[in-house]
């Protein structure tokens, strides 16, 4: 049996209220659709919310065994530098697997997703990690950014402990031109939104939905959930009357709590399906961009097994609301504010310094002593216990998946970030260990010495002028 | 220890620029104008300099990595001239470098000089590096966190150990903040010369919660010198040279900033009490709250401060505030703490600033400050403290001295 073992979501901390944002760009006589939409905060891009996904995904599971992943984003942070490498090594997978990004919209998430089941089915990989992230920015005051949420997805696949089973697929591929972006530009650009409705979502959907349906020989009744991605409210719910599925088989689309977060969404949807579903049930969850991808999963009793997971429900309950939408806006670098003075003083980066640190930056790698026990970073030769300093006596020991609690913090406005201020602390490591943090997503002034603290995968800094965005991990209070 | 450094070199001569914002000099000029008065306070020449020390801790911005262009500035006859950096040790280490250069008879005259540029680079306060900035994207890099921030942790912790509500904590820096720039106002050569009151200190806009704008010191430009010969030689030039007691230096072992196991609770800094420990020790003190007259002291931010009285032996551990509200360390107290101002008003340009401290106890020794009321009076022994780089990995050096020997 080959299909989904293991799944999770990351939807970001801060939401963003669509009448708040109709207050500062609706101006230009744009109407937001209700509810809200997720921003990712300023240290997130596509990279780092596929890394938090896969680590939601990977808990409870054996990294080791993970044999490939794919990374999905029509947000890279480069054109050339493969980011399915950086998310691994956040993942600390081994390196002796093959990994791939899929790009350019929509569907990359599912064509990912579908490649990696192919690879398992294709036995050349055991099992394999499929991350989706996006954070979409668009021309600001485009009626888009209301719609857009970011977030990302991430299913383990494979053969063993099987929670959905993969039993079909069935994809279109047309150049249907409703958005693009060339590689030289900024923002996208889009066709006239009634054609893309009529021409795209209404005829392309139920397109590959019917057609897998028909290929399976099954009727819309034999579907439990049927998820869509179709970003208009009223025309979504229409269109499942349409192809003949009840209220009650549509999936929610999350447009009125993350948004459109475009590769991730699928598989953000499929995440919420199977949060929800009983063994047996078949689920079905189609993309859109340029074409569809259609999968249809049916549920395993082994379900039962992803119960603590990490999913769509508990990130929609750990929000905080986004003041503004010029805090989105310069957050996500949609308008460039002001920086304060420093924000032009860059070291240069140093890749074959990072390269020799990379254990320690990418994966948080510290070490512990043989002689006597203590877990310490960064990896030094000589042991810091002034009882022991016992010299290259050292074994690697991971921070990443550790906790630790509040040290001591403070809350740094002499910082140039989009979005001051950052808070500024030590942690100190549950098993031993100090590291100097940022802390992340958090209310500074709820801070408490002694909180409990996770790590969280982030983006440190971008070097426009160099061309570098430079991730690390930063501290994050602890998942309830 | 061995025998020490007490008694055996004397200060024969110091000069300290005005510092503050110099727009219209360049390092070279403040570095001659220190120069030029710590020459004719000592009496000599140039050319009988045999030796020097040179301390910057920002090449970048002003003379270059080495000892060659401090040296073209003062046109020495070919001297031995190094350059030393320690962070905000770096002033504090060149006399250190220079005493030991004449205590071990290596150098007959020796010359410690430092000086700082820090108003070239652009922003107001520090570079995000601090004094450096490191390769982004390597561990060093990543870790990266201003100065405001870096101190700020001490308060936060500070106030939690000792049960200081938050009106109360910042009270307490706020009055040591306001008396540093009383007793800034009192000296001509002071950067920030306004007083403050305690009600402004508080109400100021943060810069790293909890620390606000008047927690933190001022940023100059400055120089400073000083000028040292064996003891045994010192009346030959003056009548009062200042004799060195003793020079400390701790540097971090790393157990602070990693070690969780340990003892270190960020409400103090163990370089402060190991480089006090080793000059109390160094210099004949065992009780340092009374035999110290006077200290000059690292006050890069107030709690700084605050920590650095309880880490010296001044203050008993978690009593700080007590002295504090007492006026222990104001200007006319039993203790006075930074009389100078402090680097919170007289500034601080990082490779002058140990030597500045050092200028200020020798002035105040001889009875030479400049107004009567900062001119402290009786004080037998006094006291120089710096700290370097943020506080679990810092360095501390301390250098005690005094007017008479023995």
């Amino acid at each position: 049996m080959i299909g989904i073992t293991s799944y999770s979501a990351h939807i970001p901390w801060y939401r963003l209220s669509r009448a708040k944002m109709n207050e500062a760009t609706g101006f230009l006589m744009t109407f937001p659709p209700p509810g809200e939409r997720s921003v990712a905060n300023q240290n997130e891009d596509s990279v780092t919310m596929a890394a938090t996904a896969g680590i939601y995904c990977l808990e409870g599971e054996d990294r080791g065994q993970v044999g490939g992943l794919y990374f999905a984003t029509s947000t890279p942070s480069y054109l050339v530098r493969q980011q399915a490498s950086i998310v691994s090594s956040a993942l600390d997978l081994r390196e002796d697997i093959r990994v791939a990004d899929f790009a350019s919209g929509n569907k990359a998430g599912t064509t990912a997703l579908i490649a990696a089941l192919d690879a398992v089915k294709a036995g050349s990989m055991k099992s394999a990690l499929v991350a989706a992230a996006d954070c979409r920015v668009v021309k600001p005051g485009n009626p888009q950014e209301y719609v857009y949420g970011d977030g990302a997805a991430a299913f383990l696949v494979g053969q063993d402990d099987v929670v959905a089973e993969l039993e079909a697929t069935y994809s279109l591929s047309v150049d249907f031109v409703d958005r693009w972006r060339a590689v030289f530009e900024e923002f996208e650009h889009s066709w006239e939104e009634r054609w893309i409705r009529d021409e795209g979502y209404e005829k392309l959907i139920p397109r590959a939905i019917n057609g897998l349906l028909q290929q399976q020989k099954l009727a819309p009744g034999d579907i439990a959930k049927v998820a869509y991605c179709y970003p208009l409210a009223r025309p979504h719910a229409a269109l499942a009357k349409k192809m003949g599925f009840t209220p009650a088989q549509v999936q929610d689309n999350l447009l009125e709590k993350v948004g459109d977060a475009c590769a991730a969404w699928p598989l953000m949807m499929l995440v919420g399906a199977l949060e929800e579903a009983k063994p047996g049930d078949r689920i079905l969850v189609a993309s859109y961009g340029q074409g569809v991808d259609a999968l249809l999963f049916k549920v395993t009793d082994k379900i039962a097994r992803m119960k603590d997971k990490w999913g769509v429900k508990k990130n929609l309950a750990r929000r905080k609301d986004l003041e503004s939408w010029e805090r989105y806006a310069s957050m996500r670098g949609a308008v460039k504010f002001y920086l304060g003075p420093r924000d032009q003083e860059y070291g240069f980066t140093s890749y074959s310094m990072a390269w020799r640190e990379r254990k320690q930056i990418s994966r948080l790698y510290g070490c512990k002593c043989k002689k006597c026990g203590t877990a310490q970073f960064p990896m030094r030769r000589i042991c810091v216990n002034p009882k022991c300093k016992a010299i290259d006596q050292m074994e690697d020991y991971r921070f990443s998946d550790r906790t630790g609690k509040i040290f001591s913090f403070a809350v740094d406005y002499n910082v140039s970030v989009p979005v001051p201020p950052v808070v500024h602390a030590y942690i100190n490591f549950d098993g031993g260990g100090r590291i100097q943090m940022q802390v992340v997503d958090v209310d500074p002034f709820t801070i408490q010495i002694g909180q409990p603290m996770e790590m969280t995968y982030r983006r440190k800094l971008v070097d426009i002028a160099r061309g570098v965005s430079i991730y690390y991990w930063c501290a994050t209070p602890v998942r309830q | 220890m061995v025998n020490g450094i007490k008694d055996q070199v004397a200060i024969i001569g110091v000069g300290c620029t005005k510092f503050g914002e110099r727009w219209d000099t360049s390092a070279g000029d403040l570095l001659v104008d220190a120069f030029k008065e710590a020459i004719k306070d000592a009496g000599i020449e140039p050319k009988d300099i045999d030796m020097a020390f040179g301390g910057t801790a920002m090449p970048e911005t002003h003379l270059g990595p080495a000892g060659t262009a401090l040296a073209e500035n003062l046109r020495l006859d070919y001297v031995p001239f190094s350059r030393n950096e320690n962070y905000c040790c770096t002033g504090a280490d060149t006399i250190r470098y220079a005493s030991y250069a004449v205590a071990c008879g290596a150098s007959n005259i020796a010359l410690a000089i430092g000086v700082e540029k820090l108003k070239d680079v652009g922003t107001p306060g520090l570079p995000v590096g601090g004094v450096t900035t490191p390769p982004r994207g390597t561990l060093q890099g990543v870790i990266l966190s201003g100065g405001p921030g870096s101190f700020a942790v001490l308060a936060t912790a500070y106030f939690a150990k000792y049960n200081l509500d938050f009106n109360t904590g910042k009270e307490m820096l706020a009055r040591i903040s306001a008396k540093s720039h009383y007793n800034g106002s009192l000296n001509p050569r002071a950067h920030l010369r306004k007083v403050v009151t305690v009600e402004e200190i508080i109400a100021a806009p943060f810069i790293a919660w909890p620390l606000g704008l008047f927690d933190c010191c001022g940023v100059s430009d400055g120089g400073a010198a000083a000028i040292v010969v064996r003891a045994s030689e010192a009346k030959r030039f003056r009548k009062d040279p200042v004799y060195i007691k003793s020079l400390q230096v701790s540097s971090t072992s790393g157990e602070p900033e990693e070690w969780s196991a340990g003892p270190w609770d960020a409400t103090y800094i163990e370089m402060n009490r190991q480089a006090a420990r080793r000059a109390y020790k160094e210099a004949g003190v065992t009780n340092p709250r009374e035999e110290i007259g006077f200290a000059e002291v690292h006050d890069c931010f107030s709690i700084t401060e605050a920590v650095v009285m309880e880490d010296l032996g001044f203050s008993p551990m978690g009593h700080v505030k007590d002295d504090v509200f007492a006026g222990r360390f104001k200007h006319d107290g039993p203790q006075p703490i930074n009389i100078s101002g402090g680097l919170k008003s007289f500034g601080h340009p990082i490779g002058a600033t140990g030597l500045r401290m050092i200028y200020e106890l020798v002035t105040q020794f001889q009875g030479r400050a400049e107004l009567p009321a900062r001119q402290l009076k009786n004080k037998r022994l006094g006291l120089t403290h710096n700290l370097g780089d943020a506080p679990p990995r810092s360095v501390c050096a301390v250098t005690i001295m005094g007017l008479e020997l023995g």
